[in-house]
């Protein structure tokens, strides 16, 4: 990516901002440190892989999935009109099943509907208004109902004789009757008790569910009952009604008004059920982690560890917490960047391939080689990744700050008492920080005092930090930041979030900070020379394996001038490595020694002593 | 050697020192002294048609009430240890209940002992939760007799105890009643029944503290009234309030004839105009600080945001050199340092005609004023995050459409709010934008606006005020806040008004007799209106003073003195530059 | 802050300090006189004239420490001056005594101040800033949930400092939610004449043009809106309570939930504001003639979006534009009827704090204006107007 460099004002501030080449290292670190927890996270998960991601785990294969494939998601139109409020269904199970059953049983055919439920449209349309007049006759004819079945003929003969009276007496009718009823002219009302009596037909045959619907009719707000007319009325025929049925029944909501359907997730545990491969592909990415660490083939790994650390995530969607967002922020932004650009293995074989590139070109320039044996390019693509963890951290820190002001808990201060004494995450179940809290507690104003510090703290930073970091505060906050996720990690216990938080502050650490804290500077060390024949391939390799390990160019490579004349040279058929006081080691010791005179060697050095390595070492270069 | 930390340490008290206390130029001070004193004095104008309506004896807020809430209400504050407060009794609400228990408690015997001896009958009727309404009943009913009849119905039921036997509890029932009936109102009446009821209805838990609370009450019967009177007013037993009385004064407190009124007003008038042009402003200043309270102080019911910023404004231009820019002092000064030229050199009077010296107490100044500024932002945009309204940007709904204040009471505006309105995306896209715009400047301002934001985020709080004056309507306030932005501006900029306010004037050439006083006189005038030093001086032996090129000495300085040009219509103006 | 730290060469010279000195005497001195009068003078009558004498002495003695702040002396005149004050000023302007006390602490710092070296005048200053602005968070925070040790500080140290100086404010401007507007309803029962409503505030009310004199008024209902408790009350008291409710019989309002229906103003707004706005009222209208005064305080709710554009829903099959000044958007809370001397007309009272219903009639249809532009006939028309029938008062309140 190049930069219209000679682009000025707002703009050229921006492609600054946002892509000016600069030192992948710091996203190196991170991937490093991100890498490690990852390892140590998933390692934790050998131990209950069943639990957590097996078919009978906590969250269930089955249920998961159909979750995954079905759960509803609702969504306000464009205008202010409401979305049509459903019908509420009981809370009740035994009610619900009821009810459900009811609705399954609706006729089939539109006209069928019409005749059988007439009667409870009636109902429902007259009830539908909030009037306290109104609400008597909705509640009446529906406790109507209750009677009806116990009518005996003789009762029923003097409820028809009544109704058809052109003024009935009121309390002559058993059972009672709504007003509006007794307006209506006898032939009406006739009608209207028989459809009372088709409608009878209609609900649940069992005295229980018969109860049931209808308390469950009866206490519906006014403003559902049009509604729920209107769902009988228009609810498509067969199967699909069947199948509007039992979604509702399932996830409450009505597959016909929901904006979408299902969750756009993946997870090979979707999928891998058995414990045997189930072992086997998550020994398959521990391995990629530690890959994805040593930074080997990082382009791949890297799109490899992100998917693979999403499936355990998308999984347990009800087992997660802080640190597995942070996790997947990481993991995501690493991706993008170029994370294996710098303290990484593929770094490793870069400058390997670059010296062996110079010593076949013997002495000719080779730019690219050059450029790579230099250190790690700068690149835009890296300062891109950099600015989006930094704001990306920013949105971090200022949602959670600004939410905390929405209680009044952490306005008076007695937030930070919660974050203390929570038995759950704190270390209150230790002797030591009981008495410590006791004695805080002893004299009032001093612990109210540490309350007003921890949460007044907590605030500031969280609210300030996003605007603080780009200004000359930044190493202050940034101290503030480590500070306060120590203190969550000890006092809270999320240690692994605190370390993943940290991590994920390090994007605000120029890279020249970490290249001089964790690599070694050019120059340091005792000077070394080789002199190697670039014609023998045993010699180059070496040369090359030296070069790539040694970060502060210890050794200068001098081209053997008798290579020129003799091939293959018949007296040294061994390039020879020169230390500092003048004593000279050749093949395979060469390599070894050379190792130990690194600065860095003197860590390494040890593997040497690892049976085999020297062997190897005189078996890559000693002959060609 | 020094301690690794003292490095860092004196770093942050140099920058300390730097931040505060560096000198700077007070103009800032004097340009906000004006603008407020412009804004206060027509605040205080808008009182005139008032007065007696808000400060007057029989006012909104009556001089009365105002008064005793002034010296009598109670503040009660928690003690320093983990025990709770004394328990507030749970008292009836409604006042004539209130009043009925408070009765009740008035006519308590003096002794502790006898009061609670008086109470037994209480525990005896709530003592079983299923006989309480039968008990209730028949206390009642036996308090309703007159007391002769109770004292012989009780002799008669002895004697019928001869005959059937009655439990003696019953006996004593009726023997405790009698100590409570006398404390009662007679029954039947509500209030019997409220005491009653209040026993009745006080939790578990609050029965004994109640009992308690009488049997503490004062022995001496004066003293008790006192207490209980207080307590039913301010529904706080006065002793437990830590403290009483507010520390605060106004002459409307005490004034109450109507003249003696309007002379007042008029002489805090003045002196806010004083203050204003910045006449005497050491003294004015305070003066109006006090003037301003005394107002708000009177009448707390009716003060509102620009009373506010006009306590915490006059508050710091009281405590700054607030007169030691653009104001008549500094004339007087000027004056007087040409006074002193014409007498011979004076390097203070040079330095004073070259302008207004920097002081570190006008840095101070500023400082605070910009500091209680970010306060108030931070406050107010902090404070906004805790209602779920600025989350969901209803907030911006209810500004829009409150026709307390908005504009919505005009129709062409409400037919603009409907047309926003049909297209709902449009109308949460401006709420939305007005919610988070006032949020995230708020929030902000106070971090940004000490880095090269600042210039952004003045104009974003001018946009605010703007808005909220023109929506909201509140002018005032909106105008008094951006005159304290003021105190961020470099006085470099506020001291270089922009062409189009003043007309640069032609330098002019004056020609005066040094020998002559007269002559002195004026040319120490002329020189202290000159504050763009547009004249220069030649001594000479000459009969009057005169400008080179011009006739008439006053016109043409009235019309090219930069300071002068603006009011030299004023009357008498030319008579300044007569000898 | 004098001479802090910037040179003082430059400065002008000072002022004859014998000069200063009469002068702050003489200010010392008028206010020792008015001390005197207050000790042996008769007690009654001459109380103006102490107060003017006083005054004057505080305001010469400041004239006189303002032009030689730099000298011990002019400080401690001015200090006996403010000391004196406390007894110039009479027992009938008590108030002024706390200025008087506060005056006297400046000068006193003001000698404290001259005798500081220069570092210990930067650290002073230091001490008032943090002073300050400790004090102006614990204001802050008050609203919202104040820290146990900001609540100690207020109550200790700042409240008489930020009362005096009026600094004790949150700056919660429309915080935490911006609230709706009130109005106060007073209807006035005469002896003679039909019942007479007084409405505050009304835009009509303000005559200067940046309607300051209207946001006052605004302010004067909104005590009393906000003004009230939770509403914790004890259980026989609320049944009593709402049994007196249901013997009246104006319904309950259809649209609002039960529980905001019922209001107790708090002790404050109980006892001294609507008494206090009531003898107000009184004295404005013949209080001779006035039998009692029913007071509503008003809420003036917002009208939702939906509302506003008429939007289709389930629960009204005939929507209505509901303007911003519908009469339905004004939600009366009954504070009781009262005597013009602002006390309780004495006996039971069954809607008092109770909510009075102002719908649209159900099935009517009113246009979209504003209430205080209907005409009176489609108003009696379109809305059931409780308010009017509770107060007994014929007389159509006009739009506020």
């Amino acid at each position: 990516m190049n930069i219209p460099s000679s682009s000025t004002g707002l703009n050229s501030a921006w492609s600054r901002f946002w892509f000016q080449p600069t030192d992948p290292s710091t996203l190196g670190f991170m991937r490093i440190l991100l890498g490690l927890l990852l390892l140590y996270i998933h390692l934790a998960y050998c131990l209950d892989l069943q639990a957590f991601f097996g078919p009978k785990a906590y969250w269930g294969t089955d249920v998961a999935n159909r979750e995954r494939k079905e759960s509803p998601a609702t969504l306000s139109n464009w205008g202010w009109e409401p979305v049509q409020p459903l019908i509420s269904t009981p809370q009740l199970p035994e009610q619900r099943v009821a009810v459900f059953d009811f609705l399954r049983h609706i006729p089939t055919t539109k006209a069928e509907r019409e005749s059988k439920f007439e009667y409870l449209f009636q109902t429902l349309e007259l009830g539908s208004r909030g009037l306290p007049v109104v609400e008597r006759n909705y509640q009446v004819a529906m406790a109507m109902l209750f009677s009806l079945p116990d009518l005996d003929d003789a009762k029923q003969a003097r409820m028809l004789a009544e109704l058809s009276k052109n003024a009935p007496t009121e309390k002559n009718l058993k059972p009672s009757v709504p007003d509006y009823v007794l307006t209506m002219s006898p032939s009406e009302r006739l009608k209207w008790w028989n459809s009372a009596q088709t409608f009878l037909t209609a609900l649940p045959g069992n005295s229980e569910n018969f109860t049931l619907v209808i308390e469950w009719l009866q206490g519906l707000r006014p403003n559902q009952r049009q509604e729920l007319a209107k769902y009988i009325r228009d609810l498509p025929v067969g199967e699909e009604g069947q199948r509007i049925i039992e979604y509702f029944d399932t996830w409450q909501n009505d597959p016909r008004q929901i904006y979408s359907k299902g969750r756009p997730i993946f997870s090979i545990w979707l999928h891998v059920t058995s414990p045997a491969s189930m072992w086997f592909f998550h020994i398959m990415f521990l391995v990629i982690f530690a890959l994805f660490t040593l930074g080997f083939c990082t382009r791949v790994t890297s799109v490899l560890t992100w998917l693979a650390a999403l499936c355990y995530i998308h999984r347990m969607q009800y087992v997660l917490f802080g640190m597995d967002a942070m996790m997947s922020i990481l993991l995501f932004y690493l991706m993008i960047a170029p994370s294996g650009a710098a303290l990484s293995v593929d770094r490793l074989i870069a400058r390997y391939r670059a010296t062996k590139a110079l010593a076949r070109a013997g002495g000719k320039r080779v730019a690219w080689a050059e450029a790579v044996l230099a250190g790690p390019q700068p690149s835009a693509i890296a300062n891109f990744a950099v600015r989006l963890f930094q704001i990306h951290f920013c949105f971090i820190y200022l949602a959670s700050g600004l939410a905390k002001l929405k209680g009044s808990m952490w306005w008076n201060t007695s937030a930070a008492w919660l974050i203390m004494a929570n038995p759950e995450f704190c270390p209150v179940h230790y002797e030591l920080y009981e008495n410590a809290l006791h004695l805080l507690a002893s004299y009032r104003p001093i612990l109210q005092l540490v309350f007003m510090i921890v949460s007044y703290f907590t605030l500031v930073l969280e609210i300030s930090l996003p605007f603080l970091i780009w200004t000359r505060m930044r190493p202050f906050v940034f101290i503030c930041a480590v500070f306060l996720h120590t203190g969550i990690a000890w006092v809270m216990g999320l240690t692994c979030f605190g370390l993943l938080m940290m991590t994920l502050l390090l994007c605000y650490v120029p890279a020249s900070v970490i290249r001089n804290y964790l690599t070694w500077p050019p120059g340091a060390g005792s000077k070394m020379t080789l002199q190697y024949s670039s014609r023998s391939r045993s010699q180059v390799r070496l040369a090359s394996f030296l070069r790539a390990l040694d970060f502060s160019n210890q050794i200068t490579l001098v081209e053997n001038p008798r290579s020129k004349l003799y091939d293959p040279d018949p007296l040294d058929a061994h390039a020879q490595l020169t230390l500092a006081d003048g004593k000279s080691v050749r093949g395979g010791d060469a390599a070894a020694e050379a190792i130990r005179n690194f600065v860095h060697g003197s860590k390494f050095s040890w593997l040497l002593w690892v049976p085999g390595v020297s062997l190897i070492l005189n078996a890559a270069f000693r002959r060609a | 050697m020094r301690p690794a930390i003292a490095e860092p340490l004196s770093i942050i008290g140099k920058a300390w020192n730097r931040f505060w206390f560096l000198p700077s130029d007070p103009t800032p001070l004097g340009l906000i002294r004006i603008i407020a004193g412009a804004i206060v004095l027509y605040v205080h104008l808008a009182y005139c048609l008032e007065l007696t309506e808000f400060f007057g004896p029989r006012g909104w807020w009556s001089q009365d009430m105002a008064n005793r809430e002034r010296t009598g209400v109670l503040y009660p504050l928690s003690p320093l240890t983990w025990d709770k407060q004394p328990q507030a009794l749970r008292l009836p609400e409604t006042p004539e209940r209130r009043h009925a228990l408070f009765e009740f408690l008035r006519r308590l015997p003096d002794a502790p002992s006898e009061r609670i001896a008086r109470l037994v009958v209480i525990s005896t009727i709530y003592q079983k939760l299923d006989e309480i309404t039968e008990r209730r009943r028949l206390f009642s009913e036996f308090a309703s007799l007159p007391i002769d009849q109770r004292s012989s119905m009780r002799r008669e039921l002895r004697d019928v105890g001869q005959i059937i036997p009655i439990p003696p509890s019953f006996f004593v029932f009726l023997e405790e009643a009698e100590g409570l009936i006398t404390l009662l109102a007679p029954a039947p009446s509500p209030a019997f029944d409220a005491v009653l009821d209040w026993f009745q209805d006080l939790p578990p838990g609050e029965l004994v503290p109640a009992l308690e609370f009488i049997e503490k009450l004062p022995k001496n019967r004066t003293e008790r009234l006192k207490v209980l009177d207080e307590y039913e007013f301010w529904n706080i037993d006065p002793r437990t309030a830590y403290a009483t009385g507010k520390t605060v004064f106004s002459p409307w407190f005490h004034l109450t004839d109507p003249a003696a009124m309007k002379v007042v007003h008029g002489l805090v008038l003045i002196v806010m105009f004083l203050f204003m042009i910045g006449w005497a402003t050491r003294v004015t200043s305070v003066l109006t600080w006090l003037a301003a309270l005394g107002y708000m102080h009177r009448t707390p019911p009716i003060m509102y945001g620009i009373d506010t910023l006009m306590a915490v404004v006059l508050f710091y231009l009281m405590i700054g050199p607030s007169g030691a820019a653009l104001s008549v002092d500094r004339l007087r000064a000027r004056f007087r340092a040409a006074r002193a030229l014409a007498k011979g050199p004076a390097p203070w009077a040079e330095a004073m005609l070259a302008g207004p010296r920097p002081s570190a107490h006008a840095n101070f100044t500023l400082r605070l004023l910009q500091i209680h500024f970010c306060f108030i932002y931070a406050a107010s945009g902090l404070a906004k995050l805790k209602g779920v309204t600025w989350w969901n940007h209803t907030a911006g709904w209810m500004a829009l459409v409150n026709p307390g204040f908005s504009l919505v009471y005009r129709h062409w505006f409400e037919s603009l709010v409907l047309m926003i309105a049909e297209f709902r995306p449009l109308l949460a896209l401006i709420t939305g934008g007005f919610v988070v715009f006032t949020i995230a400047l708020e929030t902000t301002l106070p971090l940004l606006i000490w880095t090269r934001l600042r210039p952004l985020m003045i104009i974003g709080s001018v946009c605010l005020h703007t808005g909220i004056a023109i929506l909201m309507g509140l002018t005032p306030f909106g105008l008094l806040m951006m005159t304290v932005l003021l105190a961020f501006f470099p006085a470099a900029v506020l001291r270089r008004p922009p062409t189009w306010i003043i007309r640069p004037g032609e330098s002019l050439t004056i020609r005066y007799d040094p020998a002559k006083p007269d002559h002195q006189r004026l040319i120490a005038r002329i020189r202290a209106l000159d504050i763009a030093s547009q004249v220069t001086l030649q001594p000479m032996t000459i009969a009057k003073v005169s400008v080179v090129g011009k006739d008439d000495l006053a016109k043409c300085l009235c019309r090219s003195l930069v300071l002068v040009q603006a009011v030299y219509w004023l009357p008498g103006m030319t008579r300044v530059f007569k000898a | 802050m004098i001479g802090m730290s910037d040179d003082q060469s430059l400065a002008e010279p000072a002022p004859d300090l014998n000069r200063v000195l009469w002068l702050g005497a003489t200010g010392a001195a008028f206010t020792a006189i008015a001390a005197l009068v207050g000790v042996m003078g008769p007690t009654t009558g001459l109380d103006g004239p102490r107060v003017v004498l006083t005054l004057l002495g505080l305001i010469i003695a400041g004239a006189a420490l303002s032009q030689l702040p730099g000298s011990r002396p002019v400080w401690g005149l001015f200090a006996a001056a403010a000391l004196l004050a406390n007894g110039g000023f009479p027992a009938t302007w008590d108030s002024f005594r706390v200025v008087a006390g506060v005056l006297f602490g400046a000068a006193l710092l003001g000698l404290l101040w001259l005798t500081l070296p220069a570092r210990g005048r930067l650290v002073s200053a230091t001490i008032f800033v943090f002073f300050q602005f400790l004090g102006i968070a614990t204001a802050i925070t008050g609203p919202h949930g104040q820290p146990w040790l900001f609540g100690q500080l207020w109550g200790r140290l700042y409240r008489p400092y930020l009362q005096f100086t009026n600094l004790d404010n949150a700056y919660n401007f429309f915080c935490p939610d911006p609230g709706p507007a009130f109005e106060l309803w007073f209807c006035i029962y005469y002896a003679d004449r039909p019942p007479e409503w007084v409405i505050v505030p009304r835009r009509a009310d303000s005559f200067d043009p940046l309607f300051s004199s209207y946001y006052r008024r605004i302010k004067i209902p909104e005590m009393a809106g906000q003004g009230y408790e939770p509403g914790f009350i004890l259980q026989s008291e609320a049944i009593s309570i709402r049994s007196e409710r249901d013997a009246v019989m104006i319904p309950r309002h259809p649209e609002q939930v039960a529980n905001r229906q019922f209001r107790i103003p708090n002790n404050f707004v109980q006892r001294m504001l609507i008494p206090s706005y009531v003898q107000h009222v009184a004295a404005d209208h013949d209080p001779a003639a006035i039998r009692g005064i029913s007071v509503y305080v008003v809420t003036h709710d917002y009208t939702t979006p939906e509302q506003f554009v008429a939007a289709r829903d389930a629960k009204s099959q005939t929507p209505r534009r509901i303007t911003p000044d519908d009469p339905s958007t004004y939600l009366p809370f009954y504070l009781g009827s009262y005597q013009a001397d602002g006390r309780l007309l004495p006996g039971p009272d069954g809607l008092r704090w109770w909510m009075i219903p102002i719908t649209a009639k159900p099935g009517a249809a009113p246009p979209p204006v504003y209430f205080r532009e209907m005409k009176k006939a489609d108003y009696v028309n379109f809305f059931n107007d409780f308010v009017e029938i509770h107060a007994g008062s014929d007389g159509y309140r006009k739009g506020p």
